[in-house]
């Protein structure tokens, strides 16, 4: 077998493009006719090294898990990672609409929050632009998703049917930062 | 600490009490010991122990040889509680697919003679005429009024259009039509949702096969359902689409507050559960069996659009082919069902999920030609693989509560699967086994293929053995229409 090579990109710090150059890289080297796959990325809520992600194909997980410094930033990770695997995220287009929820607790919230953007996704026929969750608590969310129409795309994602309430976890972990953990059904 | 297994015969196998906090009964699992391996592997026996905690659970939480984990209950789980005891009914024993099932149509064509130098233009004229794919809207789209006439009505809907066969309502579970749905518990969301949806096929592992019948095993339930050796026939599997996810999701919000209320602890959150004698727990059941019907109009919409594939293909009437429905099941549903238990009869919630109904001879749920052999049981192989076609047994009422499996249960996750083959690969590799394909998604194929799902005849080969059900036909697959 042929020795395969592991080049690492080092930054001096966070956002310098690190994940944007390899996925420029990725994609430079797929038109050359490799075969390119992305095991994982994190794109932080930047839409520039999202749209780098492009169509390379990304192997896709069905648990979401998010890591923020706020409630909010965690349950918009959430919404990302979904409308990625619903093959629907499209940063930046589109427009806001106010979208609001309610929930007997956090996990339930955060079930139903999940659960709202399947609805539109799938009763307006819409990809998802960006979401910005500005107030969440134990009683209700309060946001807005960036939605346009899906038109003529044909979305590369996997068919999401709902959210589960297994394993479903909102909280701090040790240091301090909000988590939000859900299973979907696919 | 992973929860084990104690074999009590063959087949047979035991979840002690105690292997989870707070088992009422133990858990029993019908498998090979290959398969129980698996199960105790895959964390699926855990989730089979979880089952065991429920409220009025009555014998055992069962599971069929094709069991693997799911959310909350496992896939292949069968639980039932006594509904006069305060026993329990949980949305997430029934599943998101809301009567996700099987139906088969055979056919008077043979596949040397009548179907196999068309086989090509059959699978791609099946692709055109068959809505398929994640999101993709129905043959037949719903106004609200329709839609409720669907939900309370079943079959008999698309029947009143003139959509298929009057005796394809005496064929089907139910006779197509749960007379106790109600509308009235189907929210705005989920009308809407289902209404653009009627004879859609879905995605995932929903798909349409033309099969030939490979082998009879037993002739005399063989001949009550019309199978012979060559013959073609054809495999649809679909279920309830977004009305039935929308349901799901809805109750298992509003169970979920109630099992806080009332006080119950379930182990994992997706199991809440609600007496079946509660308010809340009534509304379920109008909702569930409003799924469930629209499934079944769903699967008899997609039949008729399947026979007129084939008369467009073959110049003759559907009529003139014996295009008839053999039978329909369904793998995710829970009923409320009269069962002996301990000498005496009692009102039972029966969650099978991922399980199918296997009714004995003489059941008087069954259809006038099938009374004397059993009720037949449909077990999709997975693509490219063998189906089989069974008989319920009497045994199986007081083995599992007259369930057995469902089909054959994923070995590997769905990421794995990829790994192994990419679409295109796979495409070429069935073709090589001279099997057609029609694929609205390529990338998705490789998550279906055969080797991602457990060997459904050791599955069915275990059921046998365990008394559930008994083997009639094998049929293997020509022609493959998937989401």
């Amino acid at each position: 077998m042929a020795r395969g090579q592991l080049r690492i990109y080092l930054g001096a710090a966070a956002g310098v493009g690190k994940t944007y150059a390899m996925l420029n890289e990725g994609r430079r080297r797929r038109d050359y006719g490799e075969d390119v796959v992305v095991g994982f990325v994190e794109p932080h809520r930047r839409p520039k090294t999202a749209a780098q992600i492009g169509d390379l194909e990304v192997v896709p997980r069905r648990k979401i898990e998010y890591r923020g410094t706020t409630l909010e930033e965690a349950f918009a990770g959430v919404a990302e990672g979904l409308a990625t695997l619903l093959g629907a995220w499209f940063p930046e287009e589109g427009t806001e609409q106010r979208v609001q929820v309610e929930g007997e607790d956090l996990e339930a919230l955060l079930a139903t929050w999940v659960d709202e953007l399947l609805y539109l996704h799938e009763v307006q026929d819409v990809v998802f632009g960006g979401f910005k969750v500005e107030h969440v608590s134990d009683r209700g969310l309060d946001g807005q998703v960036r939605v346009a129409p899906r038109g003529e795309r044909e979305l590369e994602g996997i068919g999401v049917k709902a959210a589960t309430y297994h394993q479903l976890e909102v909280g701090r972990d040790g240091d301090g930062f909000w988590f939000a953990r859900i299973y979907l059904d696919v | 600490m992973a929860v084990k297994l104690e074999r009590v015969e063959d087949f047979v196998w035991r979840v002690p009490l105690g292997s989870v906090p707070g088992m009422r009964v133990p858990g029993i699992v019908f498998a090979t010991e290959e398969l129980a391996e698996k199960a105790e592997e895959d964390r699926a026996v855990e989730q089979v122990a979880n089952v065991a905690t429920l409220p009025g659970i009555v014998r055992a939480s069962y599971a069929m040889p094709d069991i693997h984990w799911g959310y909350g209950f496992p896939i292949g789980g069968v639980a039932a509680t006594d509904v006069d005891e305060g026993g329990v009914v949980s949305p997430g024993g029934v599943g998101f697919d809301i009567s996700c099932g099987v139906r088969l149509i055979r056919s008077e064509l043979e596949w040397e003679r009548d179907v196999g130098p068309k086989i090509g233009q059959l699978v791609h004229t099946l692709g055109r005429l068959v809505p398929r794919g994640v999101g993709q809207k129905g043959r037949m789209r719903l106004s609200r009024s329709e839609m409720e006439k669907v939900l309370q009505e079943g079959v008999r809907f698309p029947l009143s259009q003139g959509v298929g066969w009057e005796e394809d309502a005496e064929f089907c579970e139910d006779f197509g039509i749960l007379e106790d749905a109600r509308p009235e518990t189907v929210s705005d969301r989920a009308m809407e949702r289902g209404a653009p949806q009627l004879g859609s096929l879905g995605a995932g592992n929903h798909f349409l096969e033309v099969q030939v019948v490979d082998e009879v095993f037993e002739q005399q339930p063989a001949n009550a359902m019309g199978l012979f050796p060559g013959q073609v026939c054809l495999m649809l599997h679909s279920g309830s689409r977004g009305v039935g996810h929308q349901i799901c999701t809805d109750y298992l919000k509003v169970v979920d507050r109630v099992t806080n209320s009332l006080g119950i602890h379930v182990p994992d959150r997706q199991l809440a559960c609600v007496p079946v004698q509660h308010e809340a727990a009534q509304d379920y059941f109008g909702a569930m069996y409003a799924a469930a019907n629209f499934a079944r109009a769903n699967r008899h919409v997609l039949a008729q659009a399947a026979r007129e594939a084939f008369e467009e293909v073959f110049g003759r009437s559907d009529r003139d082919m014996g295009l008839a429905l053999v039978y329909d099941v369904a793998h995710n549903l829970a009923k409320v069902e009269e069962h002996d238990v301990d000498g005496r009869p009692r009102t039972l919630c029966v969650h099978r999920k991922g399980a199918t109904r296997a009714f004995g001879p003489s059941h008087p749920e069954l259809p006038d030609r099938y009374r004397p052999i059993g009720q037949p049981v449909i077990i999709p192989g997975s693509m490219g693989t063998a189906s089989y076609v069974l008989v319920g047994t009497e045994e199986s009422a007081v083995r599992s509560f007259s369930s057995t499996c469902h089909g054959a249960g994923r070995a590997m996750s769905r990421t794995k699967a990829k790994k192994v083959m990419s679409g295109p690969e796979l495409k070429e590799d069935l073709e090589g086994r001279g099997i057609t394909l029609a694929a609205s998604q390529w990338r998705m194929l490789a998550e279906e293929a055969p080797y991602a799902y457990k060997d459904v005849s050791q599955v069915v080969d275990a059921c046998e053995g365990a008394g559930l059900s008994r083997k009639v036909a094998r049929l293997r697959p020509v022609g493959v229409v998937k989401g």
